[in-house]
């Protein structure tokens, strides 16, 4: 059973996402809150934190993302609507994956499973915004993450390419490891260079790095 | 004195006034030493004839007087310097005729040279080297002829040595001159690129300032619709008891919240909106398919900066086309439309709508028999192109691309 803390300052939106994920066997809400505050100082036992990206606490979302991942956890960033700077900033501050807040139950259901078992959870928005600006991918990881980002299910995207389903999944994991990886780096670098504060544009970081790289994904 | 880059455009002013500044000092010390040799003279009785002698001094005086008179109001006209040389060489004449025999040689300056040489220095200052060069050739004979009065060598050589000193003066003051205005020139291109640079850049600054509060203020409505409808929405989109009992409200709540984030959709890199125009026509074709219970969910990449108004108008009308055959035969009630510039052409766009819904054997279904007309002939028409690709099962991808 995975266990899933809600925070977002949206009154309607907990009840919502427990009416949708109502219907999953293996996930249940533990808990819901409606500030980080809240939710840090009720030290909830959960294994992956839904979080609202533009919580209304005047905080950037970035460092509400970096404290959950200090805290240990697994944290999956949902919005109604975000622009790609936004979703960026929050790969980089450790989220797990990114998705739109809808009525889709499966993709929901997905994506934390995903991220519960330690990948990144590839939602089509996701890519999108990955492939805006890549990391260093191969051929393939590069056209499954297209694919993926115009909407493509495995399926279509395995029939596409002539691979197995079990494939594309590994080739989107790979391809959002690489991701997660350069966004770490360049979190640190940030962090570490003259510029600490100013969020760092994805144009300016397409670049691959890779020696040191730090590992953020177990 | 505090001086900004400003006052490096009146140097040329500044320069001018240091040079006239020269000149009238010559000139009043000219006027001094006249005033001594025509008293000295009178004491003395050098004069053969006192009137002319008089006369002759007068007329350079005064002359001199006016010349001072003009020289406030700036540099002297060509005219004043021509004068001045005309009245100096006439005065010349004049003395060699109204000087006495020892005249030339027991007064001081008795032939004029500190006028000569201001003369010389006036034109060399403000004129250029011909007009210089012809002022010493009118006044060295004058002045030669009017001091030369027994051809021993030795008066002739002393004639030509003072005379060499006086028209030596000009010519470091002409050289002096041109050196001066030549870097005035250069300090005053230096201080106007230096103010056009700072121009551009406060201009720069202003358009900065402009777009900043541009996306101020787009976030500021991005914020209050994400919120406020957008939250909403959402929430009424979910099952019971939160959303909406109605399945079909909820339906609509849903593609509602998808048309209301696609017109929220991304902005380009320099903060600005790029084609409005291709956004809000393939957001009004997702608009009317979604009142027939169809989601649609865009994303818009970096759009290029202008299209022409018939490639919008073909790219809505393909797209319309794509989401009515999603309608109609794949069984599906969501569409992904991705709207980006093509690749490495920042001018070229292109455009994915894809379903996950029962799609068709590309080579024999009868499915997809209008969409070749309807989507490929649009996009042909204004010079771009369109692929419809499908997996039984799996979902139709129809891809437009403009141009071809």
């Amino acid at each position: 059973m995975i266990r899933v803390a809600v925070v977002d300052d949206d009154r309607l939106a907990p009840a919502g996402i427990r009416a949708l994920l109502a219907g999953q066997p293996d996930i249940e809400v533990c808990a819901v809150h409606t500030t980080l505050a809240g939710h840090l100082a009720a030290a909830v036992e959960a294994d992956v934190v839904l979080l609202d990206l533009l919580l209304q606490d005047g905080v950037a979302p970035a460092r509400n993302i970096a404290a959950l991942v200090r805290a240990g956890r697994t944290v999956l960033v949902m919005s109604v609507h975000a622009d790609h700077r936004e979703v960026w900033a929050a790969m980089q501050a450790g989220a797990g994956g990114y998705l739109v807040k809808d009525d889709d139950p499966d993709q929901l259901a997905d994506a934390i499973r995903t991220v519960h078992a330690g990948a990144v959870a590839i939602t089509p928005e996701l890519a999108f915004v990955i492939s805006l600006s890549p990391p260093v991918l191969s051929p393939t990881e590069h056209q499954v993450l297209l694919l993926r980002s115009r909407g493509h299910t495995y399926e279509a995207i395995a029939h596409r390419l002539n691979v197995d389903k079990s494939t594309v999944a590994t080739l989107l994991r790979r391809a959002g490891d690489k991701f997660a990886r350069r966004a770490a780096d360049t979190a640190a670098d940030t962090a570490a260079g003259p510029a600490a504060g100013t969020p760092s544009q994805p144009s300016t970081t397409s670049k691959a790095r890779t020696a040191s790289a730090r590992h953020r994904i177990p | 004195m505090t001086a900004g880059v400003e006052d490096g455009l009146h140097i040329e002013r500044h320069v001018s006034a240091v040079l006239t500044a020269v000149a009238v000092t010559a000139r009043a010390v000219a006027l001094i030493c006249a005033v001594i040799s025509l008293v000295v003279g009178l004491r003395e009785g050098q004069f053969a004839h006192v009137r002319l002698a008089v006369a002759a001094y007068a007329a350079v005086g005064s002359w001199a007087l006016v010349y001072l008179a003009r020289a406030r109001g700036g540099p002297p006209a060509l005219w004043i310097s021509a004068v001045d040389v005309a009245v100096l060489a006439a005065a010349l004449t004049t003395l060699r005729v109204a000087g006495g025999a020892g005249y030339f040689d027991d007064v001081s300056n008795s032939a004029l040279e500190p006028f000569v040489s201001a003369a010389l220095v006036g034109v060399a200052i403000h004129a250029s080297t011909r007009q210089t060069l012809a002022a010493c050739a009118v006044l060295g004979p004058a002045y030669l002829a009017a001091v030369i009065t027994r051809l021993s060598v030795a008066d002739v050589a002393n004639a030509v040595g003072d005379l060499a000193w006086q028209v030596g003066i000009a010519l470091v003051c002409l050289a002096g001159a041109r050196r001066l205005h030549r870097a005035a020139a250069v300090v005053s291109a230096g201080a106007r690129s230096v103010l056009t640079e700072r121009e551009r850049l406060a201009e720069d600054r202003g358009r900065d300032l402009e777009r900043r509060r541009q996306h101020a203020d787009r976030r500021r409505r991005h914020l209050e619709l994400h919120d406020g409808p957008l939250a909403l929405l959402t929430a009424m989109s979910r099952p019971a008891p939160v959303g909406h009992p109605d399945a079909r409200v909820r339906e609509r709540c849903a593609a509602n919240a998808d048309l209301l984030r696609g017109l929220l959709s991304e902005k380009d890199d320099s903060g600005g909106e790029s084609v409005p125009e291709l956004r809000l026509a393939l957001v009004g074709t997702g608009a009317d398919c979604a009142a027939l219970g169809l989601r649609v969910r865009y994303q818009f990449g970096a759009l290029p900066p202008w299209l022409p108004e018939p490639v919008v108008e073909a790219l809505r009308g393909a797209t319309r086309a794509a989401l009515n055959n999603v309608l109609a035969h794949a069984g599906t009630r969501t569409a992904w439309v991705t709207v980006e510039a093509a690749g490495d052409d920042p001018g070229a766009v292109t455009v994915d709508v894809v379903d996950r819904g029962a799609g068709f054997d590309p080579g024999t279904a009868t499915a997809g028999v209008g969409l070749p007309t309807a989507i490929a002939g649009r996009m042909a028409e204004v010079g771009g192109a369109a692929e419809v690709d499908s997996i039984p099962g799996h979902g139709t991808w129809v891809r437009l691309r403009w141009p071809a």
